[in-house]
């Protein structure tokens, strides 16, 4: 006597049966009423899982996920305040030992200087600086500041990578 | 999948927080539902790994069998009918033989669209829905249920 398959039965409730295998499924059930009990249940299973309870969302959800993207696009624009003030401050200092050691230059060049061309000028202004640069470099009290100032440097970078590697992280841990 | 409502909440928004930021790398090329359920399984995964569950158990391979006879007896006690039966038969079976119920019976997707989203082929999804009605099936012959349906 033939008995039903798995997929003869999972065939006739997905509907995926042709005529003749729909005529053998009806045979076998009509024949053997084992067979007619265990298309009974597998069709019970099919329609109880389609009795299945969805779980709800919160209904606060839609709050709660705004506020998450809100809090994680503001992260993403805060300015590395921190960042640009550390660079400020070299930049304002690189800018005024600029201009300081322009200023150092001799008088009776600086008088020349406004007499002469724009490149002459400018030539000189510097060669000036550099010469202005290896006088102040051969200071030890200077070398002494540079170091000093090159530590502040190096731990305001090691400030700036830690501040870094809190915002990455803060932004990882929304998108997991 | 996750079997606790507090860290399904917490997977859900993160999917959404997910799914937000990287809409720009959404293609088109399958539907967006499907691109955002399986940002939501992926996120859920990454969930349960980080509760440090028996995940590789539950992910196993389709080949891997898997035996409901272990909660029948506790299970049939608790239930008062066959639908309330089936539903936390249905709670007990593996993960992704679970994700494919759902996904097929209560979000009506296609075959092929739970396929896209669980990451395998077509014909094992096929293979895992069919094998869990047919385990769903026998614990129902087992306690006759099949009588209450006709």
């Amino acid at each position: 006597m033939k008995k039903l398959t798995n997929d003869l039965m999972n065939g006739y409730i997905d509907n995926e049966l042709n005529q003749s295998e729909i005529d053998l499924v009806n045979k076998i059930i009509t024949e053997n009423p084992d067979q007619l009990k265990q298309l009974k249940a597998h069709q019970f299973v099919d329609q109880g899982l389609k009795k299945l309870d969805v779980d709800k969302a919160p209904s606060n959800l839609t709050q709660i996920v705004m506020e998450k993207i809100s809090n994680s696009i503001s992260v993403k624009n805060q300015k590395p305040y921190f960042l640009y003030g550390v660079l400020s401050v070299f930049g304002i200092g690189i800018l005024s030992s600029i201009i300081y050691l322009a200023l150092l230059i001799p008088s009776d060049k600086t008088e020349s200087l406004h007499s002469r061309p724009l490149f002459d000028k400018v030539s000189l202004f510097f060669g000036n600086v550099s010469s202005s640069m290896n006088m102040v470099f051969e200071s030890s009290n200077v070398i002494t500041i540079g170091l000093a100032l090159t530590f502040v440097l190096i731990i305001g970078f090691l400030f700036m990578l830690s501040y870094q590697k809190q915002v990455v992280e803060k932004l990882n841990s929304f998108g997991h | 999948m996750l079997k606790n409502e507090m860290d399904a909440e917490e997977a859900l928004q993160d999917a959404f927080l997910k799914a937000y930021n990287s809409l720009n790398s959404f293609r088109q090329e399958a539907k967006f539902s499907t691109w955002f359920y399986k940002i939501t399984y992926n996120t859920a995964l990454t969930v349960l790994a980080s509760k440090k569950r028996k995940i590789e158990k539950e992910m196993s391979s389709i080949e891997d069998h898997f035996d409901l006879s272990e909660h029948d007896s506790k299970i049939y006690s608790e239930s008062n009918n066959a639908n309330e039966y089936l539903l936390k038969m249905v709670d007990k079976l593996p993960i992704r033989h679970a994700l494919v119920i759902i996904l097929f019976y209560i979000d009506n997707m296609s075959l092929n669209d739970i396929s896209l989203v669980l990451g395998i082929s077509l014909v094992n999804t096929k293979v895992i829905l069919h094998r869990s009605r047919n385990s769903l099936r026998e614990l129902l012959l087992k306690h006759n249920y099949q009588e209450e349906l006709i």
